[in-house]
């Protein structure tokens, strides 16, 4: 029997080059799918009713006012702000700290002391932050917790939220919320976009690493 | 049967390259163990063959970069109380699209009230440039300050792995210049740059800056 005639170099390189245009074609959908696949979480209007939502002292303003509306929506009866650290102006008594921004905003939000509590100290990093509201779930009896965050950002804060407070019996639902820097719908076009999604995939492998 | 066996068992061709694969993935094995053992080692060296971290000598003036009020304003401070620099320069900065109707971006009022809580007068301290929106914008700025004024020496702290890329933008900014341009570390907060990779926003910056220069090698 004959053997088969090897592919020649050329129609190899014509196909990989047709692919390549096809990819090149289609990058923009591919790139849509993409950001809407790493994103976890439901819209906010979409969120299930919880017994808490969880947001940094540091987080994004439409971030923390996101947690506000679901407090206001009756989606969320309470409002938990994990204390942001103190930075050197702050400390120096030339700046007022996130957390007292945060409680002045509540209070203008008309979120009453009985629904909002702060927990933790000085916390920088999401690592430090997950522990916080663990300790504080565990001893308030909570079983599901809103988690607002930046959308490219909720992959990282739900794996880390599965990985430390499913075992309790907890339901960490995180919600991502669209911020004025950059489109998920054209992530790729601009500096904030491209950084954004790029600084979350090294993130998440940095926090698989170490946590 | 038989024909098939025959036809099954590997060529010498094919023995020699198995070998040839063993090989490689046990020296890929062995390197990989050697370099995980050896991080804490290696990572330093990275580190501190990437800094440019140069002797402080006294100064005409230390600039402090938009974009580190939190602790490069600190580090100016400190050096001019120390007596390394005479004057202490800060850009006027453009506002963000978050500062609509601001006539400069709350950086530089930031930086202003750093200078102002640590009492630097007046005579010793100068808001530079005009609108600056990047790095090159800043030394463009520092270029224009030092001619005028005939500076000598000029220190510019900044973090850990911006140092790299801040020497080559001041050293092509003040090519022909009489006036030097020292670039010194100054740790960001929370975390020392000798130990980056403990820390995610230390990990995350040296990352940046590789994309950073990767970006900038295609401009």
């Amino acid at each position: 029997m004959p053997s088969a005639e090897p592919a020649r170099p050329g129609r190899r390189l014509a196909i990989l080059l047709a692919l390549l245009a096809a990819l090149a074609a289609a990058h923009r959908p591919l790139l849509r799918v993409f950001a809407q696949a790493w994103i976890v979480g439901p819209a906010p209007e979409a969120a299930p009713r919880a017994d808490a939502v969880v947001v940094s002292a540091g987080a994004r303003p439409e971030v923390f006012q996101q947690a506000v509306e679901l407090w206001r929506a009756g989606t969320a009866p309470r409002i938990i702000v994990t204390r942001y650290e103190t930075k050197p102006t702050d400390r120096a008594g030339i700046t007022t700290p996130l957390v007292e921004h945060r409680r002045r905003w509540l209070d203008k939000a008309g979120v009453p002391e009985s629904a909002r509590e702060f927990i933790g100290e000085e916390i920088r990093l999401l690592s430090q932050e997950m522990p916080v509201i663990r300790a504080w779930a565990a001893t308030n009896q909570v079983r599901r917790l809103l988690l607002p965050a930046e959308p490219f950002t909720t992959r990282r804060v739900a794996w880390l939220a599965r990985r430390q407070l499913t075992p309790l019996g907890m339901e960490p639902v995180t919600i991502p919320v669209p911020g004025p820097h950059y489109a998920v719908t054209n992530w790729w076009r601009t500096k904030e976009g491209l950084l954004a999604m790029e600084n979350e995939w090294a993130l998440l492998a940095y926090y698989r690493w170490n946590h | 049967m038989t024909t098939s066996a025959v036809n099954a068992s590997p060529t010498p061709r094919s023995r020699r390259w198995l070998r040839w694969l063993v090989a490689v993935s046990i020296v890929g094995v062995v390197l990989a163990a050697v370099a995980w053992q050896t991080r804490e080692r290696w990572l330093a060296g990275m580190i501190h063959a990437w800094v440019v971290n140069e002797p402080v000598e006294r100064a005409d003036a230390v600039f402090i970069l938009g974009g580190g009020a939190q602790f490069r304003s600190f580090e100016a401070v400190r050096l001019h109380r120390e007596g390394h620099a005479a004057k202490v320069l800060f850009p006027h900065i453009k506002p963000g699209p978050d500062e609509p109707g601001s006539a400069v971006s709350r950086e530089t009022v930031l930086i202003g009230k750093v200078l102002d809580h640590h009492t630097i007068p007046a005579a010793a301290r100068e808001e530079i440039g005009r609108d600056v929106t990047s790095t090159r914008d800043e030394i463009a700025a520092l270029r224009a300050w030092a001619d005028g004024a005939q500076a000598r020496v000029v220190i510019v702290p900044t973090d850990p792995f911006h140092t790299r890329r801040l020497k080559a933008l001041a050293g092509a900014h003040f090519a022909g210049s009489a006036t030097r341009v020292l670039v010194t570390v100054v740790d960001p907060p929370g975390y020392r740059w000798q130990e980056w990779w403990r820390d995610e926003h230390g990990f995350l910056s040296f990352q940046n800056e590789l994309l950073k220069g990767v970006l900038n090698a295609f401009r």
